[in-house]
């Protein structure tokens, strides 16, 4: 049960962490030139390691916002008396430098979340969550990673559904409200199919003790190694780092 | 929560996110991604509209960044309107919920607006922002842009969503309604006894 095809060996907390650690980074980093380097070495990490094809599909994330941000705050807003001249164009400076920063932080955000996912273990951080201890987390974390596993499996009966409905002379053009009509017959069946499935669902929970309030025992807990300990410890320093930078500079 | 309610979850968020793709597929003009939300909640009450709520966003974000959690208040707001309108029969016909959803729009939209152009300067997802790109580019100030473009769309999109909601629950066999007493009193009939 894993989130991606290459599952980190490190303890999925530490991942947790290095992920939520490198985004808290970008974000007390001061502008503009702080957020890009660290933008464009989060990139070449992503590049080096084994799950590189994450950088793509950020950049496919990315490409959209970067687009927006420079025309809204670049090129449609007033350049003012201190301009930038780019291809032919008048672009207001602050507002480029702007659209950097926030765009470098937003890359650095959604490429350390694409990546994190992709190198996820789930069933090594459901036993970690176990190991820890605590109900409400570890019904969160269940909660969530079967809804993982839903997503994939709903993805399919939809695909079956649309395939079936069209079959039976469904069509999907026309006017924005026959479209919205056009859902109907494609849901409804998704909906009972998802209802029929939540009373199975619900006993086989019931069956496995999920309701019970004695704590749960992790079957393989993934022990924290140095390595842990310096990874944790390494950005925790270079996010206060940061941020007494921004304070006493 | 109750068993049933943990297991109803997961399939609303699936709803969710599944929705939306199904939706730009067919090329509509709205998102409709908060359907699921709104059917845990009509079906499993609000813990389990705001548990779905929050998890589709959670593992929205998790496929298409962690930026997007910030507007995980949206999702309680939602699954709050929905709440009390299927306490109050919100979805018995098309009016009703389209009315209940222009009104939920209204409030999600101008919430949402807050946190765009505060926290995201204005850009984030494609179709609201190229909308406000379009208004700015006509002259009008970032801020009032960055409202009427979410005001637009969560209206249009909580309209439909809700209307669409009240068919879901309406097509529902009764003896599969009658195992969710607030979904048939959401479209005001009597729950089974």
């Amino acid at each position: 049960m894993t989130g991606g095809p290459s599952p980190t060996r490190v303890h999925p907390f530490t991942s947790a962490v290095l992920a939520t650690g490198t985004a808290i980074l970008s974000l007390a980093l001061p502008p503009w030139e702080g957020p890009l380097l660290h933008f464009l070495v989060v990139a070449l990490v992503v590049l080096a390691s084994r799950v590189r094809d994450t950088l793509w599909h950020g950049f496919l994330l990315v490409a959209p916002l970067w687009f927006f941000l420079v025309l809204i705050h670049a090129v449609l807003a007033d350049p003012g008396s201190n301009p930038v001249m780019f291809g032919g164009r008048t672009l207001a400076r602050d507002g480029l430098y702007l659209s950097l920063t926030q765009g470098s932080r937003l890359g650095v955000i959604i490429l350390v979340t694409l990546t994190w996912y992709r190198t996820l273990d789930t069933s090594r951080l459901l036993d970690a969550v176990a190991a820890r201890g605590g109900r409400v987390a570890w019904t969160g974390t269940w909660l969530a990673i079967a809804t993982l596993h839903t997503i994939h499996r709903f993805q399919d009966r939809t695909r079956a559904i649309l395939a079936a409905q069209r079959a039976r002379g469904l069509r999907l053009t026309g006017s924005p409200v026959r479209r919205i009509r056009a859902l109907r017959p494609l849901l409804v069946p998704l909906l009972l199919g998802a209802l029929i499935e939540v009373d199975e669902r619900a006993l086989g929970l019931e069956t496995r003790g999920l309701p019970s309030r004695r704590p749960r025992t992790p079957l393989a807990p993934p022990a924290v190694t140095l390595l842990d300990h310096l990874l944790r410890w390494g950005i925790a320093l270079a996010v206060i780092a940061a941020i007494l930078y921004r304070i006493f500079r | 929560m109750s068993p049933r309610t943990l297991a109803l979850v997961p399939a609303a968020v699936a709803i969710n996110l599944v929705i939306g793709r199904l939706v730009a597929e067919i090329g509509l003009p709205v998102y409709l991604d908060t359907v699921g939300t709104m059917l845990a909640t009509a079906l499993g009450g609000l813990g389990a509209g705001i548990a779905a709520g929050l998890l589709s966003q959670l593992l929205s974000g998790l496929l298409s960044g962690y930026q997007w959690l910030a507007f995980a208040p949206i999702q309680v707001i939602i699954a709050v309107a929905t709440w009390l309108a299927a306490r109050r029969a919100g979805f018995r016909g098309v009016l009703p919920a389209v009315g209940w959803g222009l009104l939920t729009g209204t409030v999600a939209g101008a919430v949402s607006a807050v946190i765009s152009y505060l926290l995201f300067r204005g850009v984030t997802a494609t179709g609201v922002t190229a909308l406000v790109s379009l208004l700015n580019g006509m002259g009008v100030p970032l801020d009032r842009a960055v409202l009427a473009a979410s005001l637009a769309t969560d209206l249009a999109d909580k309209a439909a969503s809700f209307a669409l909601v009240g068919f879901l629950l309406v097509s529902l066999p009764r003896r599969m309604r009658a195992r969710f007493p607030l979904a048939a009193r959401a479209i005001g009939s009597e729950p089974l006894s």
